[in-house]
């Protein structure tokens, strides 16, 4: 509000100045011409003089920030839907296993880790239970074939019966 | 007692339930608290009760701008009485006109510049607050090119906007009235081509922001919503890489994540709406009784009144024009940018 006034009470200023010298100079005459051209000049310079002072740096700073602040959003809604991913997929996981070890007869706890891959698939499965060799054996097969985890990725915890 | 303080805050986090995925829209700002909706299950219903809130509060505005318009009126009937009975004496009758016209529109004129300023500031902010919760669900939905591309721009666009509007052409709306009541008492070709130069600068101004915008919105959902599509493509094709039980489960938990974070960014997206409706509608249709009012009254006195008042009324109108632009410009480039954000991907 202050540059805008300073602004306008110079173009004001400027134009009572240039008003005064041509009333004085007259219309006619070389000099007069001179000093019609000169005002017009002076005029022009004052009308655009602010834009001297435009930094546009400044302008693309901003934008930069701008676009910060908008990927810094979008990671947070990626985080978010990637941990909600993780979370379904090795709940979705683990009941996979545990309904099959039911099946068995067997009463166990199943751990699964994801790898940190995109999309993040089970990597590693840790499971905790009374378990005979039989149930052990076929288990594992499973796991093998119906998930992809090889043996030396399935942690197997035996607990008393 | 300080480490049983810290035990009870820890057992009170693991106390909380995990949630699932959420977003949630910023509460509506005060201004607009009384005309927000119950439900925003239907976007419809929800715009109708906005509308129909703000037009059973709009009775007391109108009984004002009514007020303004015929006292205005009554100056003009009672100007074109006494110019008929006393000749010579014009230029004075058109000054007393003109300042008496002047002072009976400052009264409520100066309160809707400056209710349209509060507007323009409260809706700026709950876009500040709004667009973050869009992004990240858009964002979850995959649309990550487009959501940055759209929060980026318009959070440039509104600032650019919103910086013109309150220190560029808000005192532009002043200068033009300052103009249009100098016109109104003397004749004088520079007061005119002043005038009509602040009327210029503000319409370009107001224009080319929007245009801009609409240009750079539109080129950036069709280019970010063509990428994003690709991407989410190229997901699924690496998910069917996995063996088919684990590619199933994947599929199956991405397919939720994605119609669970659609729907949560809708809904955020209605509430938004209609929280940028109830805010900006109330002083929209104020200021707008104000501006058909006042148009009747300038087309009704022209036929008793001086050139000079008729000019100035229609300038009058005018200054109602640009408040109603400049509220209408705020409000529609944060409507657009919700409605590219509900658009989701593709």
């Amino acid at each position: 509000m202050e540059g805008l006034r300073t602004y306008i009470l110079s173009v004001v200023a400027s134009a009572v100045i240039c008003s005064g010298l041509r009333a004085l100079f007259g219309e006619k005459g070389s000099t007069a011409s001179l000093l019609r051209t000169i005002c017009g000049i002076y005029m022009a310079f004052v009308l655009v003089s602010p834009l001297r002072n435009v930094d546009f740096s400044i302008y693309s700073d901003y934008f930069t920030g701008f676009m910060e602040e908008a990927q810094t959003a979008v990671l947070d809604g990626e985080n978010v839907a990637l941990k909600e991913l993780r979370e379904r997929i090795k709940e979705e996981t683990e009941s996979y296993i545990l309904d099959k070890a039911v099946s068995l007869g067997a009463d166990v706890s199943v751990e699964v880790s994801l790898a940190g891959s995109t999309p993040p698939a089970p990597n590693k499965i840790t499971i905790k239970g009374a378990v005979s060799p039989y149930v052990k054996k076929v288990l594992s097969r499973y796991i093998k074939e119906q998930l992809g985890i090889p043996e030396e990725a399935q942690i197997w915890i035996q607990s008393a019966a | 007692m300080r480490k049983l303080i810290i035990l009870l805050i820890i057992m009170l986090f693991v106390a909380i339930p995990v949630s699932a995925m959420e977003f949630n829209a910023p509460e509506v700002p005060q201004i607009g608290e009384d005309m927000m909706p119950s439900s925003y299950d239907s976007f419809g219903e929800g715009l109708w009760y906005v509308i129909r809130t703000a037009l059973s509060i709009l009775q007391p505005s109108f009984k004002v701008a009514c007020g303004t318009c015929l006292s205005i009126m009554a100056v003009m009937l009672l100007s074109g009485l006494v110019r008929g009975i006393s000749a010579g004496q014009e230029n004075t009758i058109r000054l007393v006109e003109t300042l008496m016209i002047t002072c009976l529109f400052l009264q409520s004129g100066e309160t809707f510049i400056q209710l349209s300023r509060e507007v323009i500031y409260e809706i700026s902010n709950y876009g500040k607050l709004l667009l973050p919760v869009m992004a990240a669900s858009l964002a979850a939905q995959g649309g990550v090119t487009g959501a940055a591309g759209i929060y980026g721009g318009t959070l440039l666009f509104d600032t650019v906007l919103t910086s013109a509007i309150t220190k560029l052409l808000i005192p532009m709306v002043y200068i033009f009235i300052a103009l249009s009541v100098a016109g109104g008492g003397f004749d004088s070709d520079a007061l005119k081509e002043g005038k009509a130069f602040v009327k210029w600068l503000m319409t370009w101004v107001l224009k080319i922001i929007l245009y801009v915008f609409t240009g750079y919105i539109g080129i950036t959902g069709v280019v970010s919503g063509t990428a994003d599509a690709a991407a989410v493509k190229a997901a699924k094709i690496a998910i069917s890489g996995f063996v088919p039980v684990v590619g199933g489960i994947i599929s199956d938990a991405s397919e939720t994540i994605l119609i669970s974070a659609g729907v949560m960014k809708n809904t955020v997206g209605i509430y938004g709406l209609l929280a940028v409706m109830a805010v900006s509608i109330g002083p929209f249709l104020q200021i707008g009784t104000q501006y058909v009012l006042l148009k009747l009254t300038a087309a009704a006195g022209s036929v008793v009144s001086g050139k000079g008042s008729s000019s100035l009324l229609r300038d009058l109108c005018s200054a109602m024009g640009f408040l109603l632009a400049m509220t209408g410009a705020v409000c529609l480039m944060l409507l657009i940018s919700i409605v590219c954000f509900m658009k989701g991907v593709g």
